[in-house]
Protein backbone atom coordinates (compact mmCIF):
# COMPACT_ATOMS: atom_id res chain seq x y z
CA UNK A 1 0.00 0.00 0.00
CA UNK A 2 2.91 2.28 0.34
CA UNK A 3 3.99 1.86 -2.49
CA UNK A 4 0.60 2.61 -4.25
CA UNK A 5 0.67 5.69 -2.49
CA UNK A 6 4.11 6.67 -3.49
CA UNK A 7 3.18 5.92 -7.24
CA UNK A 8 -0.17 7.82 -7.09
CA UNK A 9 1.68 10.78 -5.50
CA UNK A 10 4.21 10.49 -8.47
CA UNK A 11 1.18 10.02 -11.18
CA UNK A 12 1.42 13.93 -10.11
CA UNK A 13 4.71 14.24 -11.32
CA UNK A 14 4.36 13.56 -15.24
CA UNK A 15 4.48 17.37 -16.41
CA UNK A 16 6.78 19.90 -14.76
CA UNK A 17 7.56 23.17 -15.73
CA UNK A 18 10.05 26.20 -15.08
CA UNK A 19 8.46 29.73 -13.69
CA UNK A 20 9.59 32.63 -12.44
CA UNK A 21 7.43 35.58 -11.19
CA UNK A 22 7.02 37.28 -8.07
CA UNK A 23 3.46 35.34 -7.19
CA UNK A 24 4.85 31.99 -8.02
CA UNK A 25 7.85 32.83 -4.87
CA UNK A 26 4.97 34.55 -3.12
CA UNK A 27 3.32 30.60 -3.55
CA UNK A 28 5.98 28.60 -3.19
CA UNK A 29 7.16 30.01 0.32
CA UNK A 30 3.41 29.61 1.11
CA UNK A 31 3.05 25.86 0.25
CA UNK A 32 6.68 25.39 2.31
CA UNK A 33 5.65 26.96 4.90
CA UNK A 34 2.63 25.31 5.40
CA UNK A 35 3.44 21.98 4.94
CA UNK A 36 5.85 22.46 8.17
CA UNK A 37 2.90 23.77 10.01
CA UNK A 38 0.90 20.55 9.51
CA UNK A 39 3.53 18.91 11.37
CA UNK A 40 2.51 16.35 13.36
CA UNK A 41 0.12 15.89 10.43
CA UNK A 42 1.63 13.43 7.28
CA UNK A 43 1.32 16.25 4.78
CA UNK A 44 -1.24 14.10 1.72
CA UNK A 45 1.10 15.35 -1.14
CA UNK A 46 -1.75 17.23 -2.63
CA UNK A 47 -0.74 20.89 -3.21
CA UNK A 48 -3.82 23.54 -3.40
CA UNK A 49 -3.33 27.13 -3.88
CA UNK A 50 -5.91 29.81 -4.08
CA UNK A 51 -5.11 33.29 -5.86
CA UNK A 52 -7.81 35.29 -3.58
CA UNK A 53 -7.84 38.80 -4.79
CA UNK A 54 -8.10 41.78 -2.52
CA UNK A 55 -11.47 42.23 -1.26
CA UNK A 56 -12.80 39.23 -2.37
CA UNK A 57 -13.99 35.45 -1.62
CA UNK A 58 -12.50 32.10 -3.21
CA UNK A 59 -13.17 28.89 -2.88
CA UNK A 60 -12.09 25.13 -3.49
CA UNK A 61 -13.70 21.84 -2.54
CA UNK A 62 -11.81 18.60 -0.80
CA UNK A 63 -12.32 15.13 -0.13
CA UNK A 64 -12.06 13.87 3.12
CA UNK A 65 -11.87 10.35 3.80
CA UNK A 66 -13.48 8.29 6.70
CA UNK A 67 -11.86 7.35 9.43
CA UNK A 68 -9.01 9.62 9.55
CA UNK A 69 -7.70 12.96 11.87
CA UNK A 70 -7.17 15.59 9.63
CA UNK A 71 -5.80 19.33 10.36
CA UNK A 72 -6.34 22.09 6.83
CA UNK A 73 -3.84 24.58 7.48
CA UNK A 74 -4.31 28.01 5.39
CA UNK A 75 -1.02 29.85 4.97
CA UNK A 76 0.11 32.71 2.93
CA UNK A 77 2.28 35.82 3.46
CA UNK A 78 2.91 37.06 6.64
CA UNK A 79 1.75 40.81 5.86
CA UNK A 80 -1.49 39.44 4.00
CA UNK A 81 -2.42 36.53 6.73
CA UNK A 82 -4.51 38.84 9.38
CA UNK A 83 -6.36 39.84 6.50
CA UNK A 84 -7.83 36.43 5.62
CA UNK A 85 -10.41 34.52 6.47
CA UNK A 86 -11.57 31.20 5.97
CA UNK A 87 -14.52 29.11 7.07
CA UNK A 88 -15.36 25.43 5.84
CA UNK A 89 -19.04 24.40 5.19
CA UNK A 90 -20.15 20.52 4.30
CA UNK A 91 -22.52 19.29 1.51
CA UNK A 92 -25.71 20.82 2.71
CA UNK A 93 -24.10 24.39 3.75
CA UNK A 94 -23.49 23.90 7.11
CA UNK A 95 -20.71 26.03 8.39
CA UNK A 96 -18.36 23.52 10.34
CA UNK A 97 -15.90 26.16 11.40
CA UNK A 98 -14.62 29.49 11.35
CA UNK A 99 -11.32 30.96 11.71
CA UNK A 100 -12.98 34.30 13.12
CA UNK A 101 -15.08 32.72 15.40
CA UNK A 102 -13.64 32.64 18.36
CA UNK A 103 -12.39 36.44 17.98
CA UNK A 104 -9.17 35.17 17.89
CA UNK A 105 -8.16 34.51 14.09
CA UNK A 106 -7.08 30.87 13.46
CA UNK A 107 -5.19 29.83 10.28
CA UNK A 108 -5.74 25.35 10.84
CA UNK A 109 -8.27 23.31 11.98
CA UNK A 110 -8.38 19.67 12.67
CA UNK A 111 -11.65 17.38 13.19
CA UNK A 112 -12.16 13.49 12.63
CA UNK A 113 -13.62 12.57 9.58
CA UNK A 114 -16.89 9.37 10.23
CA UNK A 115 -17.68 9.15 7.03
CA UNK A 116 -16.06 10.36 3.36
CA UNK A 117 -17.24 14.05 1.90
CA UNK A 118 -16.59 16.30 0.35
CA UNK A 119 -15.72 20.07 2.02
CA UNK A 120 -16.17 23.30 0.65
CA UNK A 121 -13.66 25.83 2.32
CA UNK A 122 -14.02 28.90 1.47
CA UNK A 123 -11.55 31.66 1.52
CA UNK A 124 -12.37 35.68 2.23
CA UNK A 125 -9.85 38.69 1.96
CA UNK A 126 -10.82 41.99 4.61
CA UNK A 127 -7.99 43.57 3.01
CA UNK A 128 -9.30 46.54 0.09
CA UNK A 129 -7.03 46.38 -3.07
CA UNK A 130 -6.42 45.16 -6.23
CA UNK A 131 -3.73 42.88 -5.79
CA UNK A 132 -3.90 39.25 -5.29
CA UNK A 133 -2.34 36.97 -2.77
CA UNK A 134 -1.46 33.35 -3.06
CA UNK A 135 -3.01 31.54 -0.12
CA UNK A 136 -2.11 28.03 0.14
CA UNK A 137 -4.36 25.25 1.21
CA UNK A 138 -2.62 21.99 3.06
CA UNK A 139 -4.16 18.56 4.28
CA UNK A 140 -2.49 16.55 6.65
CA UNK A 141 -3.78 13.49 7.81
CA UNK A 142 -3.42 10.86 10.88
CA UNK A 143 -4.88 7.72 12.34
CA UNK A 144 -6.44 8.46 15.37
CA UNK A 145 -4.45 6.84 17.63
CA UNK A 146 -7.83 4.97 19.08
CA UNK A 147 -7.99 3.74 15.87
CA UNK A 148 -10.06 0.20 16.52
CA UNK A 149 -12.81 1.05 14.24
CA UNK A 150 -10.63 2.75 11.70
CA UNK A 151 -9.90 1.10 7.95
CA UNK A 152 -6.40 0.63 7.80
CA UNK A 153 -4.77 1.56 4.18
CA UNK B 1 12.03 4.26 -11.05
CA UNK B 2 14.45 4.92 -13.67
CA UNK B 3 12.10 3.49 -16.77
CA UNK B 4 9.33 5.70 -15.26
CA UNK B 5 11.70 8.76 -14.87
CA UNK B 6 12.93 8.35 -18.14
CA UNK B 7 9.30 7.61 -19.60
CA UNK B 8 8.41 11.41 -17.96
CA UNK B 9 11.05 12.85 -19.27
CA UNK B 10 10.37 11.80 -23.09
CA UNK B 11 6.83 13.01 -22.31
CA UNK B 12 7.38 16.58 -20.94
CA UNK B 13 10.35 16.55 -23.77
CA UNK B 14 7.56 16.29 -26.24
CA UNK B 15 6.16 18.86 -24.17
CA UNK B 16 8.53 21.33 -25.27
CA UNK B 17 8.87 22.09 -21.02
CA UNK B 18 11.96 23.03 -20.14
CA UNK B 19 14.51 20.21 -19.71
CA UNK B 20 17.52 21.48 -17.05
CA UNK B 21 14.24 21.68 -14.45
CA UNK B 22 13.07 18.59 -15.33
CA UNK B 23 16.56 17.10 -15.18
CA UNK B 24 17.02 18.72 -11.65
CA UNK B 25 13.74 17.24 -10.50
CA UNK B 26 14.44 13.73 -11.45
CA UNK B 27 17.82 13.80 -10.01
CA UNK B 28 16.28 14.92 -6.49
CA UNK B 29 13.27 11.71 -7.02
CA UNK B 30 16.14 9.46 -7.58
CA UNK B 31 18.44 10.50 -4.35
CA UNK B 32 14.93 10.31 -2.61
CA UNK B 33 13.03 7.22 -3.85
CA UNK B 34 13.15 5.50 -0.30
CA UNK B 35 11.52 8.48 1.77
CA UNK B 36 8.19 9.31 1.22
CA UNK B 37 8.12 12.59 2.35
CA UNK B 38 10.74 13.91 0.30
CA UNK B 39 9.26 12.39 -2.49
CA UNK B 40 5.85 14.40 -1.44
CA UNK B 41 7.94 18.04 -1.28
CA UNK B 42 9.19 17.78 -4.32
CA UNK B 43 6.33 16.47 -5.82
CA UNK B 44 4.54 19.42 -4.16
CA UNK B 45 7.34 21.56 -5.30
CA UNK B 46 6.26 20.54 -9.16
CA UNK B 47 2.91 20.61 -8.77
CA UNK B 48 3.23 24.47 -7.73
CA UNK B 49 4.89 25.33 -10.36
CA UNK B 50 2.81 23.40 -12.63
CA UNK B 51 -0.23 24.61 -11.41
CA UNK B 52 0.77 28.31 -11.65
CA UNK B 53 2.25 28.23 -15.07
CA UNK B 54 -0.66 26.45 -16.59
CA UNK B 55 -3.23 29.33 -14.54
CA UNK B 56 -0.84 31.92 -15.53
CA UNK B 57 -1.09 31.21 -19.20
CA UNK B 58 -4.97 30.72 -19.64
CA UNK B 59 -4.24 27.01 -19.82
CA UNK B 60 -6.36 25.53 -16.93
CA UNK B 61 -8.31 22.99 -19.28
CA UNK B 62 -4.57 21.16 -19.68
CA UNK B 63 -4.50 21.10 -15.18
CA UNK B 64 -8.00 19.78 -15.70
CA UNK B 65 -6.68 17.22 -18.37
CA UNK B 66 -3.86 16.36 -15.75
CA UNK B 67 -6.30 15.84 -12.89
CA UNK B 68 -8.34 13.65 -15.01
CA UNK B 69 -5.71 11.65 -16.37
CA UNK B 70 -3.83 11.24 -13.14
CA UNK B 71 -7.43 9.68 -11.34
CA UNK B 72 -7.64 7.52 -14.47
CA UNK B 73 -4.32 5.89 -13.99
CA UNK B 74 -4.56 5.67 -10.22
CA UNK B 75 -8.06 4.03 -10.44
CA UNK B 76 -7.02 1.70 -12.96
CA UNK B 77 -3.71 0.49 -10.61
CA UNK B 78 -6.32 0.11 -7.38
CA UNK B 79 -9.46 -1.19 -9.35
CA UNK B 80 -6.78 -3.91 -10.74
CA UNK B 81 -5.56 -4.95 -7.02
CA UNK B 82 -9.07 -5.01 -6.10
CA UNK B 83 -10.30 -7.31 -8.70
CA UNK B 84 -7.02 -9.73 -8.16
CA UNK B 85 -7.02 -9.64 -4.65
CA UNK B 86 -10.68 -8.44 -2.93
CA UNK B 87 -9.59 -6.39 0.18
CA UNK B 88 -12.44 -4.40 2.20
CA UNK B 89 -10.02 -1.49 2.64
CA UNK B 90 -9.35 -1.32 -1.10
CA UNK B 91 -12.92 -1.51 -1.99
CA UNK B 92 -13.69 0.85 0.38
CA UNK B 93 -11.40 3.25 -1.26
CA UNK B 94 -12.76 2.69 -4.79
CA UNK B 95 -16.53 3.18 -3.71
CA UNK B 96 -15.00 6.61 -1.65
CA UNK B 97 -14.23 7.73 -5.28
CA UNK B 98 -18.17 8.46 -5.92
CA UNK B 99 -16.55 12.08 -4.00
CA UNK B 100 -13.96 12.08 -6.54
CA UNK B 101 -15.57 11.44 -9.67
CA UNK B 102 -18.18 13.92 -8.91
CA UNK B 103 -16.03 16.71 -8.35
CA UNK B 104 -13.46 15.94 -11.31
CA UNK B 105 -16.88 15.95 -13.59
CA UNK B 106 -17.77 19.39 -12.21
CA UNK B 107 -14.29 20.51 -12.33
CA UNK B 108 -13.96 19.20 -16.48
CA UNK B 109 -17.49 20.61 -16.95
CA UNK B 110 -16.03 23.83 -16.91
CA UNK B 111 -13.72 23.53 -19.66
CA UNK B 112 -16.18 21.00 -22.27
CA UNK B 113 -15.94 23.66 -24.58
CA UNK B 114 -12.50 21.71 -25.39
CA UNK B 115 -12.91 19.00 -27.61
CA UNK B 116 -10.63 16.71 -26.16
CA UNK B 117 -12.21 17.07 -22.87
CA UNK B 118 -15.69 16.94 -24.22
CA UNK B 119 -15.00 13.25 -24.99
CA UNK B 120 -12.78 12.62 -21.55
CA UNK B 121 -16.61 13.82 -19.86
CA UNK B 122 -18.38 11.45 -21.76
CA UNK B 123 -16.95 8.26 -20.35
CA UNK B 124 -16.23 9.99 -17.17
CA UNK B 125 -20.09 10.55 -16.64
CA UNK B 126 -20.55 6.65 -17.81
CA UNK B 127 -18.57 5.48 -14.58
CA UNK B 128 -19.94 8.60 -12.73
CA UNK B 129 -23.43 6.92 -13.28
CA UNK B 130 -21.97 3.28 -11.80
CA UNK B 131 -21.40 5.67 -8.59
CA UNK B 132 -24.56 7.13 -8.96
CA UNK B 133 -26.60 3.62 -8.23
CA UNK B 134 -24.18 3.01 -5.24
CA UNK B 135 -26.27 2.14 -2.22
CA UNK B 136 -25.74 4.34 1.16
CA UNK B 137 -25.69 2.75 3.95
CA UNK B 138 -25.40 3.64 7.47
CA UNK B 139 -22.05 3.10 9.75
CA UNK B 140 -21.86 1.44 12.87
CA UNK B 141 -21.71 4.24 14.93
CA UNK B 142 -18.47 4.25 17.09
CA UNK B 143 -17.85 6.59 19.36
CA UNK B 144 -14.28 5.28 19.77
CA UNK B 145 -13.08 6.01 16.11
CA UNK B 146 -12.62 9.92 17.05
CA UNK B 147 -9.45 10.66 19.40
CA UNK B 148 -10.76 12.54 22.76
CA UNK B 149 -11.61 16.30 22.29
CA UNK B 150 -11.45 16.15 18.81
CA UNK B 151 -14.13 17.02 16.32
CA UNK B 152 -16.28 14.56 14.45
CA UNK B 153 -17.14 15.81 10.86
CA UNK B 154 -19.55 13.79 8.62
CA UNK B 155 -22.82 11.65 8.83
CA UNK B 156 -21.49 7.87 9.93
CA UNK B 157 -22.96 6.77 6.51
CA UNK B 158 -20.32 4.88 3.48
CA UNK B 159 -21.44 3.01 0.16
CA UNK B 160 -21.17 -0.05 -0.57
CA UNK B 161 -20.10 -1.70 -3.59
CA UNK B 162 -21.19 -4.76 -5.30
CA UNK B 163 -18.70 -7.32 -6.97
CA UNK B 164 -20.41 -6.77 -10.17
CA UNK B 165 -20.17 -3.10 -9.65
CA UNK B 166 -16.30 -3.34 -9.07
CA UNK B 167 -16.40 -5.24 -12.30
CA UNK B 168 -18.38 -2.86 -14.46
CA UNK B 169 -15.97 -0.05 -13.04
CA UNK B 170 -12.81 -1.76 -14.03
CA UNK B 171 -13.91 -3.10 -17.50
CA UNK B 172 -14.76 0.95 -18.20
CA UNK B 173 -11.42 2.40 -16.61
CA UNK B 174 -9.60 -0.46 -18.37
CA UNK B 175 -11.44 0.56 -21.52
CA UNK B 176 -10.73 4.37 -20.76
CA UNK B 177 -6.90 4.02 -19.96
CA UNK B 178 -6.46 1.61 -23.16
CA UNK B 179 -8.24 4.74 -25.17
CA UNK B 180 -5.84 7.06 -23.99
CA UNK B 181 -2.51 5.79 -24.61
CA UNK B 182 -2.98 3.47 -27.14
Amino acid sequence: MKLLKTYSALLTFIFALVFNAPLQAQCKDAVKEGINKLDPYSFNGQTNIVKVKEGKQADLRLVFYKGYNYKIQINTEQLFAEKVSFKIVDDSNNEIFNSDANGKKLDAFTFHSNSTQELKIIITSTEKGKERHCVAVLVGSQLPKNNSSVRYL
Amino acid sequence: MNTYLKNTSDLTASLNIEGEFMQSVAKRVTNNSNNIDSLKKIVSEVNVSTNLFLGENKMNNTTAIMAGGGWIEAMYVISKIADKTPNKAIISLIADQKFVIKNLVGQLENYKSDKEIETLLVDLQDIASIYNSLKQVAAQANAKSADEGMVSIGNNTSYELSAEQLKSILAKITALRNKITS
